[in-house]
C-alpha cells in the first residue's frame, strides 16, 4: 500500500507545486492586507483537488486494471485513496496553520486571532473530511466527473436550502439557541460523527470497487 | 517443481452484452511458450482478463502452477508478469520513479536488475514516459515485467505497433527468460510471424471459441496451402478444405495432412502455410 500511496503522490508532484505557489501568493497577501481569515479556505483546495485529482490520473492510464494485475487487493486500492486523503488534509492544514501564524506576526491589524485560526482550520477539515466521504463513493461508482459534479451540489445544495428557507421565512421565529452550552458538546460530537462518515464511506467505495470490472 | 503446468484452464465462461467467451479449454505446459492468437475481439484479452480476476468469470476452472487462481490469488500474483495491452503507469512518471513504486509492491522487485535492463534498453532513467517512443514504452513495460523475477508471463500484443529491429530485441528478451525452465510465457497477439520464431505451441481462438490448440511445430507441418487452377479445384473434396481463396494464378485452400493431400490431388502443389494464413482461413470461413 505504500507503494500505492507513493503512486499517487509522484503522479500529484507537478501539480502539487503549482498549488504550493499559489499558497504562498496567498498567505504573502494575507500577510499585508491583514486579511487571514480566508487561510483556512486554502486547506480546503488543496484537499479537495488533489484526491479527487488521483482518481483522473488513474483513470486516464487506466491503472486499476494494471494494479490488479500485482499483488494488490481491491481493499489496498481503496484504502490507499482514503490514507492519502487523511494525509493531504493533515497537510493542508499544516500549511494553513503555518501561513496564518506568519501573516498574524507580520500583519498589524489581521481580521482575526490565534484562536479564530486555529477553529477555522479544523472546522474546514472537518467540512473536507466530510466532502470527500461523500464524493469518493460517487467517484468510484460514476468515475470522476460524476464526482466533481457532486463536490458543487454538496456545497451548492445547502446553500441554496438555506437561502431558500430564509427568504421564506422558515428562519425568522427559530428559538435562540443557547450558543454557549452547545460549543463544547458540538465539538466533541462534530470531529466523532465526521471520521464515522468517513469510515462508512470507506466500506461503501470498498463495496462498490469490489465489484466493478476491468 | 511440483506442478506440470503453469496454466491450466477449463471450460472458462464469460458473457458480456455483446460478446460471450465459450467454454474456453487451454494448457501451457510449465517451461513452455504459447502463443495466443485469434483476431481483434476474438477474446484474447478477455481471457487474460479473467486469468488475472481483473473481470469475474461466470463459470470454469484456472488453475496457476498448480493452484486455484482465486484461492491463491495473492501470492500467485507475485509470481506473475504482466504486459498489458492497455493499463500502466501514468506518463508523467519516469523510469526511476517506477522502480520505486513497484519496488514498494513487489517482494522480490530486483532494482539492480531493474537498473541494468534499462541501461541495456539505452532508456533514460529520469524521463518522463510521454517523451519515450512507443518503442521504449513498450520495453519499459517489459521490463517492470520481468524485474521481480515472475514465474510466468502473461503479455497482451506486447510487440504491436513496433519495428522490426525493436520487436527482435524484446523476442529475444522472451528467450532469454525462457531458458529457466520454470518459467512458461503466455503471448498474446495477432502479429503470427513472431510466435513462428518462438512459440512452442499455438492456441486459437476465435469468436470466443478455442479453434485449435496444438504444438507449433505440428500444426506447421500438418497445415498446408493446396495450389492449383480454377478449373482444378472443382475436383477438391469439400471437406478437404478449411476454406479456399481466388488468387490471380488460380485457387488456393488450406488442407491439413499435406502428404496426404498431395498424393490425393496430384494436380495440385501443397506448400507450408503461415500461421497468419491459417488464422485467414479459419476466420474468413
Amino acid at each position: 500500500m505504500k507503494g500505492l500511496m507513493l503512486k499517487d503522490y509522484y503522479n500529484l508532484r507537478k501539480s502539487g507545486k503549482t498549488i504550493i505557489a499559489i499558497m504562498l501568493i496567498y498567505a504573502v497577501f494575507g500577510a499585508v492586507s491583514g486579511q487571514i481569515s480566508f487561510m483556512s479556505a486554502i486547506v480546503a483546495i488543496l484537499c479537495a483537488t488533489l484526491p479527487i485529482s488521483t482518481f483522473s490520473y488513474d483513470d486516464f492510464s487506466k491503472w486499476d486494471s494494471y494494479a490488479l494485475s500485482m499483488p494488490v487487493t481491491r481493499r489496498q486500492i481503496i484504502l490507499a485513496k482514503y490514507l492519502l486523503s487523511l494525509i493531504m488534509i493533515l497537510l493542508g492544514c499544516l500549511v494553513s496553520l503555518l501561513s496564518s501564524f506568519a501573516a498574524l506576526a507580520f500583519a498589524e491589524d489581521a481580521d482575526a486571532g490565534p484562536l479564530e485560526v486555529f477553529s477555522a482550520t479544523g472546522a474546514v477539515a472537518l467540512v473536507c473530511l466530510l466532502m470527500l466521504s461523500i464524493i469518493f463513493p460517487v467517484i468510484v461508482k460514476y468515475g470522476v466527473e460524476k464526482g466533481r459534479i457532486a463536490m458543487i451540489a454538496v456545497f451548492l445544495v445547502p446553500t441554496l436550502l438555506g437561502l431558500l428557507a430564509a427568504r421564506m421565512g422558515l428562519l425568522d421565529n427559530l428559538p435562540s439557541a443557547d450558543l454557549k452550552a452547545m460549543l463544547i458538546p458540538a465539538l466533541i460530537a462534530a470531529p466523532i460523527a465526521v471520521v464515522l462518515l468517513f469510515a462508512l464511506s470507506f466500506a461503501l467505495s470498498l463495496h462498490l470497487y469490489s465489484k466493478k470490472e476491468f | 517443481m511440483s506442478y506440470e503446468n503453469a496454466l491450466e484452464i477449463r471450460g472458462l465462461n464469460k458473457e458480456f452484452k455483446n460478446f460471450r467467451l465459450n467454454g474456453v479449454d487451454l494448457i501451457l505446459p510449465a517451461g513452455s511458450i504459447m502463443g495466443f492468437i485469434g483476431e481483434n475481439g476474438a477474446g484474447k484479452t478477455t481471457t487474460i482478463k479473467l486469468i488475472l480476476n481483473q473481470i469475474k468469470k461466470d463459470g470454469g476452472e484456472i488453475r496457476i502452477m498448480g493452484k486455484d487462481h482465486l484461492e491463491h490469488e495473492m501470492d500467485l500474483k507475485k509470481e506473475i508478469g504482466v504486459v498489458l495491452d492497455q493499463g500502466f503507469f501514468y506518463e508523467g512518471l519516469s523510469p526511476l520513479q517506477i522502480g520505486t513504486i513497484l519496488s514498494a509492491l513487489y517482494d522480490r522487485w530486483d532494482d539492480r536488475l531493474y537498473r541494468d535492463y534499462l541501461k541495456r534498453f539505452q532508456i533514460p532513467e529520469k524521463q518522463a514516459m510521454k517523451e519515450f517512443s512507443k518503442g521504449m514504452r513498450m520495453k519499459l513495460c517489459i521490463i517492470a515485467a520481468l524485474s521481480h523475477h515472475p514465474k510466468l508471463l502473461l503479455l497482451d500484443e506486447p510487440t504491436g505497433g513496433l519495428d522490426p529491429v525493436v520487436r527482435n530485441e524484446i523476442l529475444d528478451l522472451f528467450l532469454d527468460f525462457i531458458q529457466d525452465e520454470e518459467h512458461s510465457i503466455l503471448f498474446s497477439t495477432h502479429i503470427t510471424t513472431d510466435l513462428e520464431k518462438i512459440a512452442d505451441y499455438i492456441t486459437f481462438i476465435h469468436e470466443g471459441s478455442i479453434l485449435f490448440t496444438d504444438a507449433k511445430d505440428s500444426v506447421m507441418e500438418d497445415y498446408g496451402l493446396l495450389k492449383c487452377s480454377a478449373g482444378d479445384f472443382e475436383k477438391v473434396w469439400a471437406e478437404d478444405h478449411l476454406g479456399s481463396r481466388r488468387t490471380s494464378f488460380g485457387c488456393q485452400a488450406l488442407v491439413r495432412g499435406r502428404a496426404a493431400m498431395a498424393k490425393k490431388y496430384p494436380f495440385a502443389v501443397v506448400d507450408p502455410v503461415s500461421l497468419e494464413d491459417i488464422m485467414l482461413f479459419y476466420i474468413q470461413r
